[in-house]
């Protein structure tokens, strides 16, 4: 920065005196020189900010009052402060209401901007594209895979001139990492080509980038992974082994932008990729479709150049019969976190959460300008006498109408103010309790617009609050004014009595709403999932490690008191199988299905139910090599109508050449999250692709038994960590963002439904008032509280009703719509509109009675004395 | 007119004493210099007017100059008034410390 920012020499031009004017400037140039050098451009324009707002402490060097911006602030704001003093109910009321409207709307646009915001950071965003593999559009299966093959990448950078660069990576499953004499299970271990710092906007904060990936033993550490393993030592030149292999530390990256699909905690060179032993593919496999691959374009349009070129390329590379069964699509960077490519090792969000965010917080905001101008209709109508004096002594409309709006402007203002204060605290608070990190300064280095947007808007709702109010008391003729026929009059009831409406409807939907994402998080919790969950632990064991003492294991855990089964198995429930083509001699064409391994005796311990046939079992040898088990599901897929009729049957998986007879069919269980049906799945027997021990325990002392398996463990592998996780609560992570969802959902619902009814007591407040004479009149002719009440609250039920009626439709319709993103869903009810209706019905009922007891206390004498 | 000194009026006196001749940013360095403590621009402009009123400090505007972007800046000098008063305060503080007793442990 070498030029005082724009808004900093307009607040001096018109602040302050010019005289001083020259000496202000000077000094704030020279503070701007002296910090130049360790702040970033944010910090120095607050800085200098706060500087200038400083001057004005000091009247010797303001501009004389004759200048006209002092004229306006005298006039208007000194007034509107008094006003404001004044009825300090009203403005509390009415200060609250706004401060958390748009607190809620600040963290509301923080969240959505963050969301919508991924992977921009990187300076060549919007021309990495990623590479992904396409079945879907071709019409030969629903697959949309992330990953290609390995020499896709330098395949596409050596033929097109388009590709500038290109940098792949292979994804590690969690490994045991080891640290001095400390082990750790990790993930995030990526192999990664050298090119990575030249694609993406990546960047080491020790280490040099251009030889950190050199030699094959090299691996960089995220900074958080560093600071776990050293502390604030230095990392670089430290030994660690991942998997038994050593590598040196030649590099620690920088913590990039939290929005980042891509967080690598591990970098290992891609060249030091070796094919895992047993697999049956080597480097050069075209077909081998595991490895993420970024290609960066020379210019963002080449994109649909390289679309059409692409359908060559494949002619090239590939056999004859492979050629039309899938696509090459480029997917743009930005695209990846919210797109529908799925993919278990990034990170992705839901356009679903974003529609939802965006809407509530839309009806939020405007609930709260109706709110607003409610209460400051029926806090004007009170002012009538003012406003008949301010026009007496020629005050013109257009005075009239500034001063109203500046009033309401400068308590939105205030309003904001208070909350942009709670808003650090408020987003720590967000972040603790229902774990939604949302870093204020990070978005905000990012996006500077949004600070001037945040003041249009308050100046906007401001205006649009006061904007009312100020245009009927503007009308209102100063003789009228002044002989008080109008502070009994209705001026302005039926635009409150729709507003009021309008905040019905829009609590009711979102009570509705809350209610229906509660039922459906609860039914998802509860849901029978085919097997006992509860009182299950699961034991990880590294694959080679388990091979070799699995029978041991399992029969030293059998010893333990209070363990009453253990089986293993190859997943932990949580949908994570890979997929292959299954053909029966009874099929036509071979179809995708799920594939699990599990150990003998599985189904028995999960409490999974055979329908046909029997479980794999130790005493018949041949199991291992050619027996397969399948769920219903899968029977039915293939075409038998009894699962009687599958068994013994031969099943062939066409890719990998492996054939294998049904020796049995088991009942459908979730294996994945109820996100998904319960898809065809196909059981094996190898014991290569086993890695969790499930371990069925007693109700008992927990952590005792928990202390007695992991003697057990340090026992059996001394070397490896312990990772003992408890099924009930693992599978509960994986609805983890749906209950954040439905709690900040609920969240919301709360505070539309208290703003509500804010809103609802200024209104019978203003009612009450307007009748005090009639309800005095009743009083005395007999009246009691009943009575009054009935008379008070018959429009507010009609009108609940009228909302009701209004946004069930509309209600139904949003909400059947979010239903359909699970597989397994409630059923929305009609009485359910009715329950929110009724909820909101008793509310406005409790804040009707609070306010008509006050009238009915006052002594009839007392009101009707004057007449 | 009157003539007391409150704590930060005397420091930055002080400072303009020992520095013949100079502004409003170079207090502000020379104060977190010596004291180890920032102060904000605006509160010792403040200061230099009152001292002016005073008449303990003079001011002038002077050349602009690059890093002020091409402004001119105020210069203050102490008056010899000020000078007096300063030196008067001092001698009256020493005075009176003198009295402390010595070798005074109790308040160690």
């Amino acid at each position: 920065m070498n030029k005082l920012p724009s808004f900093i020499e307009w607040i001096v031009q018109s602040l302050f005196s010019d005289q001083v004017q020259e000496e202000v400037r000077g000094d704030l140039e020279e503070e701007m020189h002296n910090h130049n050098a360790d702040h970033t451009n944010l910090q120095i324009k607050l800085h200098l900010l706060f500087v200038t707002l400083g001057f004005l402490r000091y009247r010797y060097i303001w501009r004389s009052s004759k200048s006209s911006i002092f004229m306006s602030f005298n006039h208007t704001f000194r007034p509107a402060w008094r006003n404001l003093k004044k009825d300090k109910v009203s403005a509390l009321l009415n200060g609250i209401g706004l401060t958390i409207g748009f607190s809620l709307s600040l963290i509301i646009s923080l969240m959505l901007i963050r969301e919508l915001s991924y992977d921009q950071w990187h300076s060549k965003s919007d021309r990495i594209f990623r590479v992904t593999h396409d079945e879907q559009s071709t019409g030969r299966s629903n697959r949309h895979l992330p990953t290609v093959g390995p020499p896709v990448g330098p395949a596409l950078m050596e033929t097109y001139t388009e590709v500038e660069n290109y940098v792949r990576f292979r994804d590690i499953p969690t490994q045991p990492v080891k640290v001095g004499s400390n082990s750790f299970y990790e993930s995030n271990l990526y192999y990664v080509d050298s090119t990575l710092f030249s694609v993406f906007d990546f960047t080491l904060k020790s280490g040099d980038q251009k030889t950190a990936l050199r030699l094959s033993n090299s691996v960089i550490l995220s900074d958080k992974m560093a600071k776990k393993y050293f502390g604030d030592e230095s990392a670089i030149g430290k030994r660690i082994e991942i998997a038994d292999t050593p590598y040196i530390v030649t590099g620690v990256l920088n913590s990039p932008p939290s929005t980042t699909h891509l967080s690598p905690g591990f970098i290992i060179p891609f060249h030091a990729f070796r094919v895992p032993f047993g697999y049956p593919v080597t480097l050069n496999d075209w077909g081998w479709i595991s490895f993420d691959t970024y290609v960066l374009l020379q210019d963002k349009t080449d994109r649909d150049l390289l679309h059409g070129k692409l359908d060559e390329f494949i002619k090239v590379h590939w056999s004859e019969e492979r050629v039309g069964t899938f696509k090459f699509v480029l997917q743009p960077l930005e695209d990846i976190y919210l797109g529908d490519v799925e993919s278990d090792v990034v990170a992705s969000g839901s356009w679903t959460n974003i529609y939802a965010l965006s809407i509530t917080g839309f009806l939020l905001l405007s609930l709260i300008i109706f709110n607003y101008t409610n209460i400051s209709i029926a806090q004007s109508l009170n002012r009538s006498k003012e406003v008949g004096v301010r026009k007496a002594l020629g005050a013109s409309k257009s005075m009239i109408i500034t001063q109203f709006s500046m009033e309401s402007v400068l308590l939105a203002f205030l309003a904001f103010g208070a909350s942009l204060a709670l808003l650090i605290p408020t987003l720590n608070l967000l972040g603790y309790s229902v774990g939604v990190n949302v870093d204020f300064y990070e978005i905000l280095s990012f996006h500077n617009w949004l600070i001037p947007t945040w003041i249009l808007l308050v100046l906007l709702v401001g205006l649009l609050g006061g904007a009312y109010p100020a245009f009927i008391m503007s009308k209102v003729k100063a003789l009228v004014a002044l002989s008080r026929a109008i502070s009994s009059g209705r001026l302005g009831l039926n635009v409150r009595k729709v507003l009021v409406t309008l905040q019905f409807i829009i609590t009711i939907g979102l009570l509705a709403g809350s209610i229906i994402i509660y039922q459906q998080i609860s039914f998802m919790r509860d849901k029978d999932l085919g097997y006992d969950k509860s009182s299950l632990a699961v034991l990880r064991v590294p694959g080679p490690a388990l091979l070799q003492k699995a029978d041991l294991l399992k029969e030293q855990l059998s010893t333990i008191p209070h363990v009453s089964g253990v089986a293993i198995g190859g997943g932990r429930m949580d949908g994570d199988n890979g997929s292959v083509p299954i053909k029966t001699p009874d099929m036509e064409e071979s179809r995708p299905m799920f594939i699990e391994a599990v150990d003998y005796g599985y189904f028995e311990t999960l409490g999974i139910p055979m329908v046909a046939g029997r479980e794999f079992d130790q005493s018949f040898p041949t199991d291992s090599a050619s027996a397969v088990i399948v769920n219903e599901t899968a029977a039915y897929l293939m075409g038998y109508a009894t699962p009687e009729d599958a068994i013994g049957k031969a099943i062939r998986v066409s890719d990998i050449r492996i054939s294998a007879n049904i020796i049995g069919v088991v009942a459908d269980y979730h294996f994945s999250s109820l996100h998904n049906e319960i898809g065809p799945l196909a059981i094996v027997y190898p014991r290569t692709m086993l890695e969790d021990v499930y371990i069925r325990i007693e109700p008992t002392n927990l952590l005792t038994l928990v202390e007695n398996i992991e003697a057990n463990w340090n026992d059996t592998f001394p070397e490896l960590p312990f990772d003992l996780i408890f099924l009930e609560s693992y599978l509960d992570q994986l609805y983890h963002e749906d209950v954040v969802f439905a709690k900040m959902f609920q969240g919301l619902t709360m505070i539309t439904l208290i703003i509500a009814c804010l809103g609802l007591y200024g209104l019978v407040s203003l009612i009450t008032t307007q009748k005090t004479k009639e309800i005095s009149v009743r009083k005395v002719l007999g009246a009691n509280l009943q009575d009054l009440l009935i008379n008070l609250f018959r429009p507010f039920a009609l009108r609940i009703l009228l909302a009701m009626l209004l946004v069930s439709p509309l209600a139904y319709f949003l909400l059947t719509k979010w239903l359909n993103n699970y597989a397994y869903k409630i059923e929305i009810t009609w009485w359910l509109f009715l329950i929110a209706g009724c909820i909101v019905l008793i509310t406005a009922l409790l804040a009707t009675i609070l306010h008509s007891l006050k009238v009915y206390r006052i002594n009839p004498a007392r009101t009707l004395k004057d007449d | 007119m009157n003539l007391q000194l409150g704590t930060l009026e005397e420091m930055i006196l002080i400072i303009l004493l020992m520095k013949e001749e100079t502004y409003g940013v170079e207090i502000a360095k020379e104060y977190k210099h010596q004291l180890n403590q920032s102060i904000s621009l605006p509160a010792i402009h403040v200061v230099l007017k009152r001292l002016e009123k005073k008449g303990f400090v003079r001011s002038r505007m002077g050349d602009p100059t690059p890093e002020r972007g091409g402004k001119g800046k105020r210069i203050y000098k102490a008056t010899p008034q000020g000078y007096e008063t300063a030196q008067a305060l001092q001698h009256r503080r020493t005075e009176i410390w003198k009295t402390i007793p010595k070798l005074n442990f109790s308040h160690q």
